[in-house]
């Protein structure tokens, strides 16, 4: 990992809404706690029903979001980009992830681990809570939405 | 051991005497890393080239006994050859006499057609005599008896005949049959006169495939050689670079002030009774809980080491963050 790597990190981290509000030096820290992972297309990040307690960021390329259907068929619910993040829901739930992830493009994606945002909080108690304010409302905003399209429907 | 601060380990990884030991440490390392692959590789070519001598070695043998059945095969067609020559001889015998033989009955019956033919013409001058009014009483007498004379004679010599047309049409059909019989036995000869030859070529390549065979086994057993040479001096390029790596571990582990195992050095913190400071040596992406560059400062528990390591944190002044008092009393920002 460079320099470069880890300022390329940084710069990725500040467009994720998941982190906005951070100062400096906790997005200096979270950027070291975050790994880079590399996927070629159609390599699979992570199972539906996968035990998850991680968080990705897209730093580029697109992954496929699939999950199965009534059939037990997986299907592609929806396609994210950089630099958009999954998995957040886990890190919070600590339950079996609820969508498989598999790599649409080459990916480079970048990897937080319950542990290390364990480190971060012990570091930055008041940068944690931002992190899960963040989180709150990327929940908040996907259950409205599911919501709005629930009374479209009925 | 001093406790250190984060600026005096910062202080010492930039100063002179750090930065030159890192410098012939890394140049170890990655020497020992390609000694370490070239050794391995020498390896592998050693055994792949053995195991190819093994196989080479063992071909070369069976081609030299398939080379011996050809030279088996051509001896065999050989004496096979001498066989059926003889044979054809004896045939060629038997042919030429049948073949006098049917000369003889043809000759035989050439005969008896003319004396049947001779009796006929006599017989029918007798009759043309006996039917002639001119002729006298006894002179016709004499005639009758001449022509039943004529006709008994013309009868035996039909059969006279008949038995040598017989006898020759045998004579000839067997004469015919031999003659088939010599002809088998020279396409025979002839088979076996090609095959001994043949065979005898197919000896001579097949052999010449065992000498270039074992010229490959001979050459790849000097390179076999040459390669466990190599092998054994890159092994021991590989000894002296792990005893000089152990010699400039063992002289940091002296004169730097700290602990160091072989890869990352630390240092407890000054101010921190249960954490200390990390250095890698080493780039390592995969299997720590987070990604590390050498020469950057980490934390570590004094009780869980390397089983957890933390990027040092910068201080912040969290007594005076307004963030949160902005998230209640001014709204919230957009994401």
């Amino acid at each position: 990992m460079t320099d470069n790597e880890t300022k390329s990190k940084r710069e990725i981290l500040s467009e994720s809404p998941l982190f906005d509000n951070l100062l400096t030096p906790e997005r200096a820290m979270l950027a070291d706690l975050f790994s880079v992972l590399e996927f070629e297309p159609g390599q699979v990040v992570f199972n539906q029903g996968d035990v998850g307690d991680s968080l990705y960021v897209i730093a580029k390329g697109d992954v496929d979001v699939l999950q199965k259907g009534t059939d037990g068929q997986p299907r592609v619910v929806a396609v994210l980009g950089a630099p958009q993040f999954f998995g957040e829901m886990s890190l919070i739930d600590k339950e079996y992830r609820s969508a498989t992830i598999r790599a649409k493009t080459q990916a480079k994606l970048l990897h937080l681990t319950n542990e290390n945002l364990h480190v971060f909080a012990k570091n930055y108690r008041n940068g944690f809570t931002w992190i899960a304010v963040n989180i709150a409302r990327a929940l908040s905003s996907r259950l409205r939405e599911t919501n709005r399209r629930l009374a479209e429907a009925m | 051991m001093k406790a250190k601060r984060l600026r005096d380990v910062r202080d010492f990884i930039q100063s002179e005497v750090f930065t030159s030991w890192f410098m012939k440490f890394s140049g170890l390392r990655r020497e020992l890393t390609t000694l370490r692959e070239r050794a391995a590789d020498l390896q592998v070519q050693a055994r792949m080239l053995a195991f190819r001598v093994e196989y080479l070695q063992q071909l070369g043998d069976d081609t030299v006994m398939q080379a011996g059945e050809s030279e088996e095969w051509a001896l065999q067609s050989e004496a096979e050859f001498g066989q059926i020559e003889n044979d054809s001889f004896q045939a060629l015998s038997s042919f030429e006499t049948k073949r006098q033989e049917a000369s003889d009955r043809w000759a035989a019956l050439g005969g008896a057609e003319k004396a049947l033919e001779d009796l006929r013409q006599r017989l029918g001058e007798a009759r043309a005599k006996l039917e002639s009014k001119s002729t006298q009483a006894q002179e016709r007498e004499r005639l009758q008896g001449e022509v039943k004379s004529l006709e008994a004679h013309i009868v035996d010599a039909g059969r006279t005949a008949q038995e040598a047309r017989k006898q020759l049409e045998e004579a000839e059909s067997t004469r015919d049959r031999i003659w088939l019989s010599v002809e088998e036995t020279w396409s025979d000869a002839f088979r076996a006169r090609m095959a001994s030859a043949e065979y005898t070529y197919q000896s001579r390549r097949v052999r010449r495939e065992a000498e270039q065979l074992f010229t490959r086994v001979h050459n790849e057993k000097q390179r076999i050689d040459e390669v466990n040479e190599e092998a054994r001096r890159a092994e021991q390029r590989l000894q002296d670079v792990e005893s000089s790596l152990q010699e400039l571990l063992d002289e940091a582990r002296e004169s730097f002030d700290g602990v160091l195992v072989s890869e990352f050095m630390y240092w407890p913190i000054e101010d921190d009774v249960q954490a200390a400071f990390c250095v890698p040596l080493i780039d390592e992406r995969n299997l720590l809980n987070i990604q590390v560059n050498a020469l950057q400062v980490y934390r570590v528990g004094r009780e869980r080491g390397l089983s957890l390591i933390e990027p040092v944190a910068q201080d912040v002044d969290s007594s005076d963050d307004p963030r949160l008092g902005a998230f209640f009393s001014e709204g919230r920002p957009g994401l």
